[in-house]
């Protein structure tokens, strides 16, 4: 018994650093260099990093922004506006009202996204150290910090013009506040757990994966049916939780009626057939959030001294794995899907990192904390280089005058069908030309999968170039892709513009 | 509270249950190794496999007399590649071969079935070390880890000398803790043959063993203690012999000849390269745990060794910097090293682990994780392996060699010096520069005047080969020389042949 008493005081004894200052330092080098790594590059066009998803988002902030401003030329504006309704709705446009109400302060800037979106998962980083904290295993819970903060997948993923990095921040500060409420059990921690949860469902509505797991893992935690039943906070959770969700559902589905579309093409049960598709997962996930880091991180939910966290992150993965059921096809073709799993594995190295923490903070003598702290600088040194040489591997400013004089070449009055590698966004963006989306060959593929036929080419083509005035091909791949599309346009409509990269036929001879 | 642990928390030792593990894990570490055993070994370091390659059909061909003569002459001329290190596994092969017939695959099943018993020794060096828990976690690394499986089957005397290292190592560990001549003497003859199959070698084991003299047994104690000569002539004597042997007979001459840069020292990506290369051997994750394993452990009996360990490392990549950054297989001594520092970690987890779930289930939930991070690392070497496939290329090159009739005069600008010509076409060849080359020259402070180079090195040549387009177009000045002053003797997508005797014009 001794022995077992000796082993439970050696877990509160020991402190890393004898200054609390030291700590805090650290902490803050820890985020000055998450953000400095964040702004490498930063006034870049988002290609690097799926950039549909990014201009969609620059477009409707563009077009928010627009509206609301008198200054902007009638066409602009008219343009502007008409691109942003074009853009259904997935999510509410949280990001993107930020960003342009930000534009009404210092103007049009690409990089105001990536800034937020940066911000935003380095304030989650902090909800990792404050659940740590809650855990009793702060000093370890800066290993984790350091991870989630500087793993290379997550410095270019956290910088995106996306709804994803405020979902991760959202549900980094849900996790803290589901356990901060199962260890208080107050009135005020369960409406914050439950306002935070309901804004990280709100963001993205994928977050209520993982946080459905997470709640239901600590509920479950209490052993309790009666307790799990009648317990009031937890019902007043779900509602909260439930309610900014639903609101946004009702208002997509019955009073704008543009979400509907969003469920379409998403779930695919002839992958999960398939052995290669739960391969493909465990490497995309494994290449993200790195394998070692993976198992170590599954290891650790058995190191947690009480059962509530263990649920929690149980309950977490068990989500992450319904979200890969729910969504195969997007699992495994958009890395993105994945984000909530950093967070998730972070905390699963907290009790691994303090277990570490602690056995260097037993030596004595100030030597053994220099290299520790000597040796987590090196290694976010390291993966800081990794990630900067990522980042400044392309240069894609060159761009912007490319679609500026694409989109005069077309004219922006013109009623145009494109074939187009990017949906039409960077022409949207920069060459203020939109027009009806011609499918790629991936579009037709994700369309086989799903078991939709497709209609014959003629059919097809006078369809979509109906009242049309100039068909715009602006991707060589797709062009040789697609030959039957290639010989009917040559053969039947004259070719008005060629340049590096386009043909522009006229469809009104 | 260590009784109490080991009483109590860890699980019970059953010796059958951890021989059985060991067992299961060096048949399978062994079995991933034979996949796709019979492709040609260009998947990894194709000149240096294709040097030893050359060098056992030329010992091999020494004892055959039921092929034509010109074939067995070319065999033997053509295994004559020069002297890096002593041939051994050269040697054991082309002895093999006497007995199966030619097949390049034999070399990678002695490559495999070293490097598995290099797994063995350092089971049992961990389980003494740390525990064996730890052992079974630093086993798994150095036999799954992917890098591992896939540059531990190759023609190379590494994957021997790697294996060497960690008996070296064990016995090293062995001797500290007994002080018995058996240990020392076996130290002395598994580290000189270490350093006698590769001598690079000699940092590792040299490091661990200044490593225990000075941090366990102390400097005075040892000078006195008759094992440590005899130790020390041990570890010495196949390499001095076999190095004397090498300066009198000329057989290393040009060995030391572009392989120690110091200035590369002062440039910041050599360090993020190193960096890289370890990731990419071990992961990053487990040799960043493998440092910190380091200050974890038990400072006279654990640490002296791993310090020397990772000391020897790090001296072998500040003298060859170059050779550090660019050939990763130099990075091969690092996976067991790293899996012997993380023992003193994966100790205390598992401690901790034993102490928080003492159930049965959890236990489970532990080996079920362990064997799924092993079914991923084996998945994860086996795509890498069936990526590519290689037997087109022994026709191809076997093509080039019947149409210039095995006995032309060839300098060619192709793959891996000329050695697919030699060993598929059985046509000897002097290789153009490539960029690679052309780099470390400049590196070395060498000027190349392409122009007077070529015509030196194309001196009574009758054939320019170039089947590496990409080198050929990043040559501008020979691409154009040879197009304007020589014909094209023969063309395909794959290659052209220039004749070289038939000017067009004076270049």
């Amino acid at each position: 018994m001794s022995g077992k008493k000796n082993f439970m005081e050696n877990e509160v004894s020991p402190k890393l650093f004898s200054k609390p200052w030291l700590m805090a330092a650290l902490v803050a080098v820890l985020f000055i260099g998450a953000l400095g790594i964040r702004l490498v590059d930063l006034t870049d066009l988002p290609n690097d990093f799926y950039m549909v998803r990014q201009y969609r988002s620059l477009l409707i902030a563009r077009g928010m922004y627009y509206a609301h401003l008198p200054t902007a030329p009638e066409l602009k504006r008219e343009i502007a506006v008409a691109q942003w309704q074009e853009q259904g709705l997935i999510e509410p446009p949280v990001m993107e009202s930020l960003v342009a109400l930000t534009y009404h302060f210092i103007g049009e800037q690409i990089w105001v996204g990536r800034v937020y979106a940066s911000l935003f998962w380095l304030v989650s980083g902090l909800a990792i150290w404050l659940l740590a904290k809650e855990l009793s295993m702060w000093e370890g819970g800066i290993i984790a910090l350091a991870y989630f903060l500087f793993l290379p997948f997550g410095v270019t993923a956290s910088r995106a013009f996306m709804p994803d990095s405020l979902m991760t921040a959202l549900i980094a500060w849900s996790l803290w506040a589901l356990y901060r409420w199962e260890t208080r059990r107050t009135w005020k921690s369960a409406i914050l757990a439950g306002v935070l949860t309901g804004l990280a469902i709100l963001v993205k509505s994928v977050a209520v994966f993982p946080l459905l797991g997470a709640a239901a893992g600590l509920v479950l935690s209490r052993r309790s049916l009666k307790r799990m039943i009648t317990d009031k906070q937890t019902w007043a959770v779900a509602g909260i939780t439930a309610l900014p969700t639903v609101i946004f559902y009702i208002y997509g589905l019955f009073i704008v009626g543009t979400l509907e579309s969003q469920f379409a093409l998403r779930f695919f049960p002839a992958l999960l057939k398939d052995p290669t598709f739960y391969g493909r997962w465990l490497f995309i996930a494994a290449g993200i959030v790195s394998f070692a880091a993976m198992f170590l991180s599954l290891a650790g939910i058995l190191l947690f001294r009480t059962n509530a966290p263990r649920f929690l992150l149980v309950g977490t993965w068990f989500g992450y794995v319904v979200f890969g059921f729910a969504f195969p096809y997007h699992f495994i073709t958009h890395e993105y899907y994945h984000l909530p799993l950093i967070p998730i594995v972070a905390i699963g190295l907290i009790p691994v990192a303090d277990l570490l923490v602690r056995q260097i903070a037993r030596q004595k003598g100030w030597l053994w904390r220099a290299v520790f702290a000597g040796l987590l600088l090196f290694a976010v040194a390291m993966k800081m280089w990794e990630a900067r040489n990522t980042l400044v591997t392309s240069d894609y400013r060159h761009e912007i005058a490319y679609w500026q004089e694409l989109g005069q070449t077309i004219g922006y009055d013109k009623k145009i069908v494109e074939l187009s590698g990017d949906y039409g966004d960077r022409l949207a963006y920069f060459g203020w030309v939109s027009g009806l989306l011609w499918p790629t060959t991936a579009d037709v593929a994700v369309r086989t999968l799903a078991g939709q036929t497709q209609s014959d080419f003629a059919s097809i083509f006078a369809d979509r170039t109906s009242g049309k005035d100039l068909f715009v091909v602006t991707t060589p791949p797709e062009w040789e892709n697609q030959p039957e599309l290639r010989e009917y346009l040559t053969a039947n409509y004259p070719l008005i513009a060629q340049g590096d990269g386009y043909w522009i036929f006229n469809l009104k001879p | 509270m260590k009784k109490y642990l080991m009483r109590k928390i860890i699980i019970p030792e059953r010796p059958w249950m951890w021989m059985m593990a060991l067992v299961l894990m060096l048949l399978a570490g062994f079995a991933i190794r034979m996949y796709d055993l019979t492709n040609p070994p260009l998947d990894f370091a194709p000149t240096r496999q294709l040097f030893s390659a050359l060098k056992a059909r030329g010992m091999y061909y020494q004892y055959v007399t039921d092929v034509p003569a010109w074939q067995r002459d070319a065999a033997i001329s053509l295994g004559d590649v020069g002297n890096i290190e002593p041939p051994v596994l050269e040697t054991i092969v082309s002895q093999t071969y006497r007995l199966t017939g030619e097949h390049l695959w034999i070399a990678r099943i002695y490559s495999s079935l070293f490097w598995v018993l290099g797994g063995l020794a350092l089971f049992l060096l961990i389980r003494e070390f740390a525990s064996s828990g730890a052992a079974i976690i630093g086993t798994l690394i150095y036999l799954f880890v992917p890098y591992g499986v896939i540059a531990s089957r190759t023609f190379m005397p590494d994957p021997l000398m790697v294996a060497l290292i960690v008996f070296s190592v064990w016995t090293l560990f062995r001797w500290q803790n007994t002080s018995k001549w058996k240990w020392a003497i076996l130290f002395g003859i598994c580290s000189g043959l270490a350093i006698f199959v590769k001598n690079v070698a000699a940092f590792i084991v040299v490091g661990a063993f200044v490593g225990v003299i000075l941090g366990s047994r102390g400097l005075k104690r040892s000078l006195r203690d008759p094992q440590f000569w005899v130790m020390v002539v041990l570890l010495v004597l196949p390499v001095a012999v076999y190095t004397i042997n090498g300066i009198v007979t000329g057989l290393l001459a040009g060995q030391l000849a572009l392989r120690f840069f110091p200035r590369m020292w002062l440039d910041p990506a050599f360090y993020f390269s190193w960096q890289n290369l370890m990731s990419n051997a071990t992961g990053f994750g487990v040799w960043v745990a493998g440092i910190v394993g380091v200050f974890l452990a038990d400072k006279r009996r654990e640490r002296p060794l791993l310090l020397g360990l990772w000391i020897g490392y790090i001296a072998l990549g500040f003298t060859f910097p170059y050779h550090f950054t660019t050939h990763d297989y130099y990075h091969l001594p690092l996976i067991p090293i790293a899996a012997l520092s993380l023992a003193p970690l994966v100790k205390i987890v598992f401690e901790r682990f034993f102490d928080r779930n003492p159930g049965l289930f959890p236990r489970l939930v532990l080996v079920v994780l362990v064997l799924f991070g092993v079914a991923v690392q084996s998945w994860y070497a086996r795509a890498r392996l069936a990526s590519a496939d290689y037997r087109s290329e022994a026709p191809f090159w076997a093509a080039i060699g019947d149409k210039l009739e095995h006995n032309a005069s060839v300098i060619g600008l192709t793959q891996d010096y000329g050695y697919r010509l030699a060993y598929w076409g059985w046509l000897g060849s002097s290789s153009w520069y490539t960029s690679a080359d052309i780099s470390v020259r400049y590196l070395a402070g060498q000027n190349i005047d392409f122009a007077k180079q070529f015509a030196e090195d194309t001196a009574g040549k009758q054939y320019f080969l170039v089947t590496m387009f990409g080198e050929f177009e990043n040559q501008p000045v020979i691409k154009d020389l040879l197009y304007s002053h020589y014909p094209i003797y023969a063309q395909t997508d794959e290659y052209i042949i220039f004749d070289l005797q038939h000017s067009l014009s004076q270049p």
